[in-house]
């Protein structure tokens, strides 16, 4: 197991390294520089622009930027944001919490509900409520996550009343019970956009498994049908199951930048797209660092999981 | 199954508890401060009068601000942030009028060369020192010092002496801002300047800093990205509590500010333009000063809400490459626009047309700027310049209601031979583009007030890095210079005049309107905002 | 005492469409005695499976269901209970185990766990108990090591020996019926040789009645006591063993056992009956193996041929009904 581990981290450091720079080349192939940013606002001189150019490291070529990056990368430096003027990792560390409850809550919400609700339409296909796990899967997958966003603030919020339009807190309450309020409505809303993917995949994998002779051996054994489908069936369709959450992750740490925008909660996501339309490089790469690694973690550690769930997986 | 079910009842019915509790809580503060304010305004109380700051107000801003450095300017939404936090020498109300802040009087001397500012002496940081002119001029020289690159505050200070074009320290010349003594500031300046111009245009550039507390620890080298900036002690009407950076400042009131604040907790937000409305309504934000247009009429319909026109008007305009457009096709181009259409149909009517950046309401404009259409006219005036219709002009459009506008500036030109490309990109991209000359054409808003006509003047002068429209004759330049030099207000006024007539005859850029900006408030707001950047927030209140 | 187990009449439908019925098997009788083994052989599609699964109560929901018959199970008709009740006979009373032991085998859990799980839903007996007496069981079954065994997942067994897992814990809770449907078929000759064996042992030992399901006539003739041949979801004989080998009566059962391959014999070509199954929709209207029979006559062709009872055999055709025990259907 442990050589297992080792030999992916190895991989994962090439892995890391095109993704890293691929985002490099591409902030910096957009038009407009963190310079004219910055000279937007006021009268800088030729001269005055020149010299800004320089201090941003702007001058050099493209990829001794990029080794001049990672060298501070290694060093745990993040470097400063040319916007916010506050040190990248400062930030990060500010946004990823927020980031992490609203979409870690929606991605349990949706297994939570999805998995239920895929498992009932395998077992009864073409009933009622397969039909409603079809519908709600389709409409996961597309509908667009601001339609969403603005019809759930518009109903909940403006024409009912009951729950706060954006933010994560009122302000000066603490409270959980605040709290809770303010992340219903958005986690609920990405986690309807994500619920169609693990839907289908279960009602798929099950339906799948279904058919499989050990679940016909489990019934003649005499086990309960409730025993039969999740003990047995269930089981055995986790591995896709789970590979589709999985494929969640990069949201998780990314954020789910529309729901952000839409809902003001201070997220990584948001981070993001200020960083991307202000071409505060740092920043990207900041977070394409955190959200990369992540990714690449947590697919390490769902392929050590998968050799638990699957006992024909060898491991390592 | 039944397991997962009851499971999600559980947490669904916990959530409900729960929220259940945070609204029961809001009602007893709510029922506490109505309890105030009615003692407050009966007289018969049994406790004194409530002088006391009270409330939260949540203060919504479509833009990011940058850091909490007075001097980082991104966008002119940083003067919202920065003027709660840090102390300047006035601001600025609505109707373009200077209102006294740490400037408690003054004297112009040498024919406006040099201004004796007196400062007020009850200014004190929020950590209990005072404020002295040494705090000023400390501020000044640490923002000259050539170390400090990359701030776009920077140049501002140019027009003192002893300061270069770039806003660099000059040795040979003495330094422009200067204390003479405790609470005497004495700005010297390169050449005379009227005073109330210098200060409308300038006044927000010049802050105080803390010198007991960062001198020798704050440098030229560290001015930048200095953790001060994250945990700030100002002298403004607002104490610094906590920021999110980019997202969120949290402030409480200073209750020693010489001007009575009234609201004790004052955060202020960046929001998507999208959800500005519906949070207002809601009640999630308290004000915005950038109500979009389309929102009016639901923010009116809406029970509580207050929507107040502010007395001053954004002018909407379009840079356009002068070295590919001569004069007469910039005045064609000008003549073909139908500009009540634009207003009617995009702005909702919200505006008039513009021909210069000085609305023809503002009491400075005495020459007649009503804008006509003339399509016989411009067609004239392309075939006498030489015209040749197969010349593509690309203009670049961010997505916003500008776009809308640039579709029929194309009908509108089509009509008289004027082949106009659209383009669609972000606000950097097409700044990088208009400079790089990939755009020729690109549009813009910039807050214009009726006190101020010169303000425009960077986007006009050669060598400004947002000389986008590439004006390479010092014309514009040079009334402007002259504006702000006049000491007589009857000269001044005369100036101007010739400055609108130049504009109207050489169309540097293209005016398109002046459009109204409109303050919305939510119900639990009496009194706040009302356009960007005129903050009076001393005055500023609301109910809980 | 009753027969273990008995079935008389059984009918089985296959739904293939709104409103649109096949019949699977029909007309199905059979009964098994302790200690014996009933085996039923017949070409893929003959109807075999479908019988044991009927008898199993699987049949796949809403798509098959029993019309007409009764499955006397100890005497009891089960035909007739509740799906409670049915769950609470299999696995217990009844056992069943499969053609491939690799897919019918749960791969995700350990041997161990699978066989422990099978006691306990039929008793209450702690998880020790239960995993002294799986162990037991897999010795029974001749595994070697069978305690390191019960950890081990079924990947990680051989063929063979998953099978002698499955028939440990089919008889772990000691039922009254075995079905076994193509024990063999999936195994080398060598080891099915080995299963049938250990099968027949534990048949005599536990005094089990065996339903032994195969298109393999050696099989038949190596294990069963009596045969039941089937073709086109019907009983087309029905004998012992021996005097079903020596004196075949039924023209289909003759061309099985001319199928099987004879070191004895030198022929070029194997035998084979000519032509294919007919689909169950597509069944001709007389006799079911009249598209395929060597002594097809116009009789058969049109009506369908009674089933005759001629001394202990049944069979069902037309060249036997001036025979004694005439049967009409």
């Amino acid at each position: 197991m442990l050589k297992f581990i080792v030999k992916r981290i190895l991989i994962s450091i090439p892995i890391f390294l095109c993704i890293t720079f691929a985002v490099f080349v591409l902030s910096n192939l957009a038009p407009g520089s963190p310079a004219d940013v910055i000279a937007q606002a006021g009268n800088l001189t030729e001269e005055a622009y020149r010299q800004l150019e320089i201090s941003l490291g702007l001058d050099k070529p493209i990829y001794v930027r990029y080794a001049i990056w990672l060298g501070d990368l290694l060093k745990g430096y993040f470097g400063n944001s040319t916007t916010l003027y506050a040190p990248v990792s400062y930030l990060i560390q500010k946004r990823i919490g927020p980031s992490l409850l609203l979409t870690g809550t929606s991605i349990v919400l949706a297994t939570l509900l999805a998995i239920p609700l895929g498992v009932i339409a395998a077992c009864k296909p073409y009933s009622a409520w397969d039909n409603a796990s079809s519908v709600v899967s389709f409409l996961g997958v597309s509908l667009p996550s601001f339609f969403l966003c603005l019809v759930g603030i518009y109903v909940f919020s403006v024409k009912l009343a009951i729950l706060p339009a954006s933010g994560m807190h009122n302000p000066g309450d603490e409270s959980l019970g605040d709290l809770l309020r303010h992340l219903l409505l958005p986690s609920l809303i990405v986690c309807v956009l994500n619920m169609g993917s693990i839907v289908k995949q279960t009602r798929g994998a099950v339906l799948e498994v279904l058919g499989e002779d050990y679940i016909k051996t489990a019934r003649s054994k005499g086990l309960k049908e409730k025993v039969v489908i999740i003990k047995h069936a269930l089981r055995n369709a986790l591995i896709p199951i789970v590979t589709t959450i999985g494929m969640l992750v990069p949201m998780l740490v990314g954020g789910a930048v529309v729901t952000e925008q839409c809902f003001g909660w201070p997220g990584m996501g948001s981070l993001m797209i200020n960083a991307i339309s202000t071409r505060d490089y740092n920043t990207i790469m900041g977070c394409t660092v955190v959200i990369s690694v992540s990714v690449l973690v947590v697919n390490l550690l769902l392929d050590i999981l998968y050799t638990y769930l699957d006992p024909r997986i060898k491991k390592g | 199954m039944k397991k997962l079910l009851s499971m999600m009842l559980i947490l669904a019915m916990t959530v409900g508890l729960l929220s259940a509790c945070g609204n029961s809580n809001q009602s007893t503060t709510a029922a506490t401060t109505t309890a105030n304010s009615t003692t407050q305004s009966g007289g018969n109380e049994t406790q004194p009068a409530a002088t006391e700051p009270h409330g939260t107000m949540v203060y919504a801003l479509t833009n990011s601000w940058g850091s909490l450095n007075p001097y980082h300017i991104v966008n002119y939404t940083g003067t919202n942030v920065h003027d709660k936090l840090w102390e300047t020498l006035y601001s600025i109300d609505e109707e373009g009028n200077l209102v006294n802040r740490s400037c408690e009087s003054y004297e112009v001397q040498e024919d406006g060369k040099v201004y004796i500012i007196h400062l007020r002496k009850d200014v004190k940081w929020h950590d209990g020192e005072p404020v002295t002119a040494a705090d000023w001029e400390f501020a000044a020289r640490l923002l000259a010092d050539p170390a400090v690159t990359g701030m776009a505050g920077k140049t501002y200070p140019a027009n003192l002496s002893g300061v270069d074009a770039s806003g660099n320290i000059v040795e040979t010349e003495p330094f422009g801002l200067v204390a003479t003594d405790d609470y005497t500031l004495k700005f010297t300046l390169d050449n005379p300047l009227n005073y109330n111009l210098f200060m409308l245009n300038y006044s927000r550039f010049y802050h105080p800093l803390p010198k007991h507390l960062l001198d020798g620890k704050m440098t030229g080298a560290n001015f930048v990205e200095n953790e001060f900036w994250l945990n700030p002690v100002g002298c403004g009407p607002f104490k610094f509590v906590s920021t999110t950076p980019g997202e969120e400042v949290v402030f409480v009131a200073n209750e020693n500010f010489y001007y009575h604040v009234q609201i004790k907790n004052l955060i202020i937000r960046k929001v998507a333009a999208a959800s500005l409305a519906s949070s207002i309504i809601s009640g999630d934000i308290d004000c915005t000063t950038a109500v979009d247009l389309n929102d009016l009429e639901e923010l009116r319909a809406a029970s509580g809400v207050t929507v107040r026109k502010a007395n001053q008007t954004e002018y909407v305009y379009c840079h356009i490459n002068n070295a590919l457009c001569s004069k007469e096709v910039r005045q064609a181009i000008n003549l073909a626009i139908d500009k009540q259409q634009i207003i009617n149909t995009v702005l909702n009517g919200e505006g008039v047309p513009a021909e210069t950046p000085i609305n023809p309401a503002s009491p400075l404009c005495g020459v007649d700027c009503t804008s006509t259409r003339d399509v016989a006219k411009a067609k004239e005036l392309l075939a006498a310049a030489g015209w040749d219709s197969n010349t593509v002009i690309t203009m670049a459009t961010p997505s916003d209601f500008r776009e809308d506008i640039a579709l029929i500036m194309q009908q509108n030109l089509a009509e008289v031979g004027v082949q106009l490309k659209l383009v669609s990109c972000d606000q950097t991209a097409m700044q990088a583009g208009l400079k790089d000359g990939t755009y020729q054409m690109g549009m813009q808003t910039w807050g214009m007030h009726y006190q101020n006509p010169t303000y425009f003047q960077i986007c006009q002068t050669p060598g400004s890095s947002i000389n986008l429209s590439f004006i390479d004759y010092d014309d514009y330049a040079n009334y402007c210079h002259q504006i702000d030099a006049a000491q007589d207000s009857t000269e001044l006024y005369n100036l101007v005049q010739e400055y609108i007539k130049y504009m109207l005859e050489d169309m540097g850029h293209i005016g398109i309107a002046h459009r109204n900006s409109y303050a919305a408030w939510s119900a639990n707001v009496i009194n706040g905002p009302t356009a960007s950047s005129h903050d009076l927030s001393w005055e500023w209140t609301v109910k809980d | 005492m009753s027969s273990p187990l008995e079935v008389k009449g059984l009918r089985v439908d296959f739904k293939v469409g709104k409103n649109k019925y096949v019949t699977a098997v029909k007309d199905i009788n059979l009964s098994i005695e302790r200690g014996k083994t009933l085996g039923i052989v017949g070409e893929s599609g003959c109807g075999k499976s479908v019988t044991a699964n009927a008898i199993m109560q699987l049949l796949p929901k809403g798509i098959g269901s029993i019309e007409a018959g009764s499955i006397l199970l100890d005497g009891q008709d089960i035909t007739k209970c509740t799906p409670d009740e049915i769950r609470q006979i299999r696995g217990k009373k009844i056992s069943m185990i499969f053609q491939d032991p690799m897919t019918a085998l749960n791969p995700v859990y350990t041997v161990g766990n699978q066989l422990i799980e099978m006691l306990r839903v039929h008793q209450k007996i702690s998880r020790k108990d239960a995993f002294e007496y799986s162990v037991k069981m897999l010795e029974k079954v001749g595994i070697p090591s069978p305690r390191e065994r019960m950890k081990e997942y079924p990947h990680q067994l051989s063929g063979g020996m998953r099978q002698r897992v499955m028939i440990a814990m089919a008889l772990s809770t000691e039922p009254e019926v075995l079905i076994a449907d193509e024990p063999t078929t999936a195994l080398d000759v060598t080891i099915q040789a080995q299963i049938l064996e250990l099968i027949n042992q534990l048949k005599v030992k536990t005094n089990t009645a065996v339903m032994l399901i195969t298109h393999d006539m050696g099989v038949i003739a190596e294990s069963a006591d009596d045969v039941m041949v089937m073709y086109g979801g019907e009983v087309v004989e029905y004998d012992e063993v021996v005097p079903l080998f020596e004196n075949p009566m039924h023209p289909y059962t003759r061309d099985l056992l001319n199928s099987i391959p004879r070191l004895d014999e030198d022929r070029e070509e194997l035998y084979s009956i000519k032509g294919t199954v007919p689909g169950l929709a597509d069944m001709p209207k007389g006799c079911h193996f009249s598209t395929r029979c060597t002594e097809c006559t116009n009789k058969c062709k049109t009506r369908k041929p009674p089933t005759v009872q001629i001394g202990g055999k049944l069979v069902k055709c037309w060249k036997y009904t001036d025979r004694e025990d005439t049967t009409d259907e």
